[in-house]
């Protein structure tokens, strides 16, 4: 029995020992099973402020884009295993006065497209919060999902910032788990 | 010597399944914690505004002249001055000319002997460059400069908000007076930069 048990290993041995090949085959391996990660983010927001319609007033306090204004997708083509992800938002100004401050919300929970592969899950991110220049935690999931809309807010809108075109980057980072 | 030999194959065979196990981790590893990002811009237009009414309303202020009952006594008028409040909204570019702002007599005249005057008040609450009034000025169908210097500001909405506009009506010459029926005269304000 020990000479049997002892001859496996010996051809196990042969085999480890070509671990350049081992490891060739464990990307593979991994690679092939995990399928390949994608991210998009599909929108816009351009708007010009409503005039005042009453002279003496300012803007108003907030001013809301619709509801499904950009549409966040995070996937992978083969997504049967244990696909976690999670999203953060940050900004980056082109032309911006602080006085205006961004905010965000998920208002939907776009589609799953693990087609009944264990369900998936997205939690978090559907109540305004405010984008800083900073990175900060916006929503995360299991599974593939796509088309998960998004919904902007401007607040501190007034007519004594210089009337200009304002501009500003929204940058999603998607971090797979 | 056996057992030896055997035990030395074993830990050799178990450090190449750790090996393997670690090489797998690492594989794993690079395959998760991936980290991707996308962006796209969000674009505000604040334009330029500019918007003045008068409050409470735009409804005509009415001056009453009676004659004196006795031989010999003045002309009397039921209000002397009456008050309307104005208030603007003003949002102007980082190199915009700041807003000035006129009024004149625009259709109807004014009756000889009598003189039409406008007191303009501190403003009163709002925020901003709200600029300055330049006091008291007799109305013409000339423009007469009543503030100068507005920025980006905005008065307050309604009466008592913004600039208080004391319209003052007296005879300035008796010699013309003449008895007349009802004389309208609309007053143009203008803001200009």
């Amino acid at each position: 029995m020990i000479e049997k048990f002892m001859i496996i290993i010996k051809w196990k041995k042969a085999v480890f020992q070509r671990s350049f090949f081992a490891l060739i085959f464990n990307f593979y391996l991994i690679f092939s099973l995990q399928g390949q990660t994608s991210m998009s983010v599909n929108g816009n927001w351009n708007y010009t402020v409503s005039p005042v319609i009453e002279a003496g007033n300012d803007f108003s306090l907030f001013y809301t884009s619709a509801p499904d204004q950009v549409y966040l997708s995070a996937d992978k083509n083969k997504a049967k295993g244990n696909f976690k992800w999670s999203f953060s938002i940050h900004k980056e100004d082109v032309l911006w006065d602080n006085t205006m401050r961004l905010f965000v919300k998920r208002t939907g929970n776009g589609t799953n497209t693990s087609n009944g592969n264990g369900g998936g899950l997205i939690q978090g991110g559907t109540a305004f919060q405010e984008i800083n220049n900073t990175d900060n935690f916006f929503f995360s999931g299991k599974k593939g999902r796509v088309d998960i809309p998004v919904q902007y807010q401007i607040q501190g809108l007034s007519v004594l910032i210089p009337a200009d075109n304002y501009s500003t980057n929204i940058v999603y980072t998607l971090r797979e788990e | 010597m056996m057992t030896v030999k055997y035990e030395k194959e074993v830990m050799e065979y178990i450090k190449n399944i750790f090996f393997i196990i670690f090489l797998f981790m690492i594989c794993y590893q690079s395959a998760n914690g991936q980290v991707y990002t996308g962006k796209h811009p969000i674009n505000i237009n604040i334009p330029e505004i500019t918007i003045v009414d008068f409050e409470p309303n735009n409804l005509p202020i009415k001056f009453e002249f009676e004659a004196s009952s006795e031989a010999g006594g003045i002309i009397h008028l039921n209000a002397a001055q009456q008050k309307k409040w104005l208030n603007y909204t003003c949002a102007l570019g980082n190199n915009a000319t700041p807003r000035n702002i006129y009024m004149q007599v625009a259709n109807g005249d004014i009756p000889e002997g009598i003189s039409l005057g406008l007191n303009i008040g501190n403003p009163i609450g709002g925020k901003g460059q709200l600029g300055t009034a330049v006091g008291a000025v007799q109305l013409t169908e000339q423009p007469q400069l009543i503030i100068t210097g507005i920025g980006g500001s905005f008065t307050g909405n309604g009466e008592n908000a913004g600039y208080p506009m004391t319209y003052d009506i007296g005879i300035s010459d008796y010699k013309k007076l003449k008895a007349a029926s009802d004389t309208n005269i609309k007053i143009m304000i203008t803001i200009t930069n």
